[in-house]
């Protein structure tokens, strides 16, 4: 094994919030109409919108009853906004894989720099992996439903539902692969400087040569993440927004979570770009690397 | 000390971090009460329970009548004994015996009318499968025709010869239609004497199509049988062809049937089981049940058994393999329906209810009442959070003390037993379980009443509710007026003269039980029970196309005194309940007529008025907008709960999209 340098993603928690603040903003833009269709509609009424979360559900049905239409055209609106994050979170994405890639994350005209040089294989990188995990869960999803008739033939509905899962997993498994595999080449991408193809290919032959550590590091941070947004709903379930102080602290947990999730991203992918340097170079990825010279020895050590 | 790797740690952190998800979501789904939840407070004392089950628990809540007035028994009409045989592989059911029928009116009758219900699946010209009205079920194409034969047809008090070959279609408007048939008689039957009619007949079933038909081995044999039209009082016979959308009429009397199946069958079937036989390779089991008006029995070779005693009262959930959670959990919700019921409309006078959980491929048959054997339905999974089988449960065991005990005839006014029956049913899920009629989460949950309010203030105002379910153009028009409206109609008033309807209800289901009544003697119930504001509202409501929109227009205080400026919408009159707000939380209550269109109402405040609302309790349940039921003084208050919330929810779909 390689001797190679620990990437610490602490100091680019700036990167880190600001992308978490971008979301929050986003989030709250995109959702906005609703809210204020809430406001207006229950403004009358001494509970205010509390009552939308009220047990039994007679004021969130009357809402959703009184606007169908309109919340329809929301939603729709919300998605689309969300859909077109997806450009925006290509350029925070690669804004903190240059800051994790870089020796002074703090120079933010330098990270900048490398980010804008190296947005191209990113952006690419980003949209194999869309179109990679959700083409890999939808295709597992119609499988399954063949999958399910087949073998209801021999078993029980109730075992044909739960054998059949087997295939949902599978496609699981593959989206969690293609997410890994196209997430350390995004982070070769910009760490090592290379071109799409070749980050691919790194990602690839990284995952092949420590599928192990590889897996998880990922999966350690993605069930953590998944964890703490479970928790925060559960919690959040339990607590009710009935009286103003347990909305707030079901608000600040919410938040809280959007933040941890966040820097537990941001420890993955310096995790990744350190795994992804053991790797060894080819000749064509050093030339490459060494023309397109945005980045200087990945194996330098940082902690230093 | 052992020195992990990172690798080791990550995958550490990653089983437990997987593990405290799994138990997280787990906790989302907690098990439901063990038994459902303390009734809400009526104001109605419990009348004497002298005919109820000792065995009845508390939290059922109170009776609003007296069991003893009671009728301990239909008067019979017509007895049925038959000997029948399934031949699984042709699907056919081949049927003998006996009809004993009384001319029960004060006319002589020179004609009998027969309904040969399983003609409808006969050819595509028939008046069910050429109905080209959308929605409702039995609109999908039929895989497999059904029909009925009758062999032959013969009255012993008349000679005996076989009158079928005279038997003729009795529609006038689709001679393809033989669901029914008009046969004259060689003699007139006087009033009070009576006939025996020796029949044979052979059913072929259709694949499962409305209701009824076969699903590979499974086989649910339902409207199967020659079945003589229910005779009026006056000796006019109600008879009709099958239409889609309308349910059935039937005279009370007595079914005894042998039924014959291959023996590695199960059968369920109305009535108690006298006798189980195995020999030759048949099982031969028989039913016998008086006091009814129907008769409908399934047999398949995958069914497996929950049984369980209720009170003296045997319940038997068949269910296939694989689906025992969710047949455990109709069993339960029987047996709470049973006791609620009970008190509400009656004790339930049979020794058995049959539950029949169709398997899949088979839902068709799902969803629908016979006499003491209910047919439910439902995935292996769709138990416990998800309330939608407890409903179903409700709903089909309810028709038992409308459609099957009071016995209204059904196409004629369908919302005498679906409209009642829905009300029955949410009542009993509200009542029972609370906000977690529905469905439900931790510390949330969705009550079956809003549900009902949803989909019955959709309906809108499209047509009249009390008619015939032939006049219905779709069969969603008919299923949100006639099952949503008419159900959001009694809850309403139900809320509104507290508990009123209920009392009602459990006078009309015990007055008329046995009785066929129509829907004035409903009418005559509510203006007994409640007062003649109700009644006129019920009438607005079911006959008029009756709707209400009560709105606070403007509040004003000026020295002691504030005036709301309210109106009401619609043609619906109903006394609404005004909570004037004080700055410290309280109200006062006080009352508004709701007779006028507009008017101003006024109080003499004592404390400051901040914002009144218009029915606070949500009473009014048929209220077409509760948005502008309120007003404040001052600005509107921030949504920031729900901003917090929502904007937590879209940044977690960002994170997925923008990572």
């Amino acid at each position: 094994m390689n001797s190679v340098a620990r990437i610490r993603w602490l100091p680019t928690l700036p990167y880190v919030l600001a992308g978490y603040a971008l979301r929050l903003l986003v989030g709250m833009i995109a959702t906005h109409p609703f809210v204020a269709l809430v406001k207006r509609t229950l403004g009358g009424w001494p509970s205010g919108d509390r009552m939308v979360f009220e047990s039994g559900g007679l004021m969130l049905a009357e809402v959703v009853r009184l606007h169908g239409p309109a919340l329809s055209g929301q939603f729709e609106q919300s998605a689309l906004i969300l859909l077109t994050m997806l450009p925006v979170g290509m350029v925070a994405s690669a804004l903190l894989l240059s800051a994790l890639a870089s020796d002074t994350p703090r120079c933010i005209h330098s990270v900048t720099v490398t980010a804008v040089a190296r947005f191209v294989p990113v952006a690419w990188i980003t949209l194999v992996q869309v179109v990679g995990a959700v083409g890999g869960i939808f295709v597992a999803f119609v499988v399954r439903e063949g999958v399910t008739s087949a073998l209801q033939a021999f078993f029980s509905p109730r075992t044909s539902d739960l054998l059949s899962v087997v295939v949902l997993l599978l496609g699981g498994m593959l989206a969690f692969t293609v997410v890994v595999v196209t997430d350390t080449a995004r982070a070769t991408a910009v760490h090592v400087g290379l071109d799409t193809a070749q980050s691919v290919v790194r990602g690839i032959s990284t995952f092949a040569s420590s599928p192990w550590p590889l897996c998880m590091a990922f999966a350690s941070r993605a069930s953590a993440a998944l964890f703490v947004a479970v928790v925060a709903v559960t919690v959040s379930l339990w607590t009710g927004v009935g009286s103003p102080s347990r909305a707030l602290a079901v608000v600040g947990l919410q938040q809280g979570a959007l933040i941890t999730m966040a820097c537990l991203r941001a420890s993955w992918l310096a995790r990744a770009m350190e795994l992804s340097t053991r790797v060894p170079t080819s000749g064509a990825d050093s030339c490459r690397s060494a023309r397109n010279g945005e980045q200087s020895d990945p194996n330098r050590d940082r902690d230093s | 000390v052992v020195k992990l790797s990172t690798t080791k740690l990550e995958a550490l952190a990653t089983v437990l971090f997987l593990g405290g998800t799994a138990l997280t979501v787990a906790s989302l789904f907690p098990p439901l009460p063990p038994r459902p939840v303390d009734p809400l407070p009526h104001v109605e004392p419990v009348a004497s329970l002298a005919t109820q089950p000792s065995a009845l628990p508390s939290h059922v809540g109170p009776s609003f009548e007296d069991d003893r007035s009671l009728p301990a028994r239909a008067i019979p009409v017509v007895d049925y004994t038959f000997n029948v045989s399934v031949d699984t592989d042709l699907h056919t059911v081949a049927g003998s015996g006996t009809i004993l029928w009384r001319n029960r009116s004060t006319r002589s009758i020179d004609q009998l009318y027969l309904h040969l219900y399983a003609n409808a699946f006969q050819s595509e010209r028939t008046t069910f499968l050429s109905d080209r009205r959308p929605g409702g079920r039995g609109v999908g194409p039929i895989r497999d025709y059904g029909d009925i034969e009758v062999e032959s047809f013969s009255i012993r008090q008349q000679g005996g010869d076989n009158l079928w070959p005279s038997a003729r279609p009795a529609s006038s408007t689709n001679p393809d239609d033989q669901t029914d048939m008009r046969l004259p008689l060689p003699e007139p039957i006087e009033p009070g004497a009576q006939v025996f009619i020796d029949i044979k007949w052979r059913t072929k079933l259709p694949a499962i199509v409305e209701r009824s038909g076969y699903h590979g081995s499974f086989h649910m044999v339902a409207q199967w049988f020659p079945k003589l039209a229910r005779l009026e009082p006056d000796g006019t016979f109600a008879h009709f062809t099958f239409d889609r959308l309308a349910e059935f009429y039937a005279d009370f009397g007595s079914y005894d049937v042998t039924i014959s199946v291959p023996a590695n069958f199960v059968v369920g079937a109305t009535g108690p089981r006298l006798t189980d036989e195995v020999h030759d390779g048949r099982r031969v089991v028989r039913h016998v049940q008086s006091d009814i008006h129907d008769f409908a029995f399934c047999a398949y070779d995958g069914f497996e058994e929950l049984r369980r005693d209720v009170d003296g009262v045997d319940v038997r959930v068949l269910y296939p393999n694989g689906h025992e959670a969710n047949a455990r959990e109709q069993l339960e919700t029987a047996a709470f329906g049973l006791r609620y019921y009970g008190r509400r409309y009656g004790v339930y006078p049979y020794p058995t209810l049959t539950l029949v959980n169709p398997p899949p491929g088979a839902e068709e048959a799902g969803g629908m009442e016979y006499p003491t054997l209910i047919t439910t339905g439902g995935r292996w999974w769709k138990h416990g959070n998800d309330g939608s089988s407890r409903a179903l449960t409700l709903h089909e065991l309810g028709h038992q003390y409308f459609y099957g005990l009071v016995a209204t005839n059904e196409r004629r006014w369908p919302f005498l037993d679906e409209g009642i029956t829905t009300f029955a049913e949410v009542d009993a899920l509200d009542e029972g379980w609370g906000d977690a009629g529905g469905a439900y989460l931790p510390r949330w949950g969705l009550r079956a009443s809003t549900v009902l309010r949803h989909t019955g203030v959709s309906g809108g105002q499209d047509d009249v509710i009390a008619k015939s379910a032939t006049e219905f153009v779709s069969g969603y028009t008919y299923g949100r007026l006639v099952y949503s409206r008419a159900a959001l109609v009694l809850e309403t008033l139900d809320r509104v003269y507290d508990g009123g309807l209920r009392r009602a209800l459990g006078r009309y289901a015990r007055r008329y039980r046995f009785a066929h009544p129509t829907p004035e003697h409903l009418m005559g119930v509510v203006r007994d029970t409640i007062g003649e504001d109700a009644e006129r509202a019920l009438r607005t409501c079911v006959f008029d196309r009756g709707w209400i929109d009560v709105a606070v227009n403007d509040l004003s205080c000026s020295g002691g005194t504030c005036t709301l400026l309210v109106t009401r919408r619609g043609n619906v009159e109903l006394p609404i309940e005004v909570a004037w707000m004080h700055p410290d939380g309280t109200d006062t209550i006080t009352i508004w007529d709701g007779k006028a269109q507009q008017t101003a109402l006024t109080l003499e405040a004592t404390a400051p008025v901040v914002g009144a609302i218009l029915d606070p309790r949500h009473k009014v349940m048929l209220d077409e907008d509760f948005a502008n039921n309120a007003i404040r003084r001052g600005d509107r208050p921030s949504a920031w709960r729900t901003r917090g919330v929502m904007s937590f929810v879209a940044a977690l779909g960002l994170s997925a999209v923008s990572p």
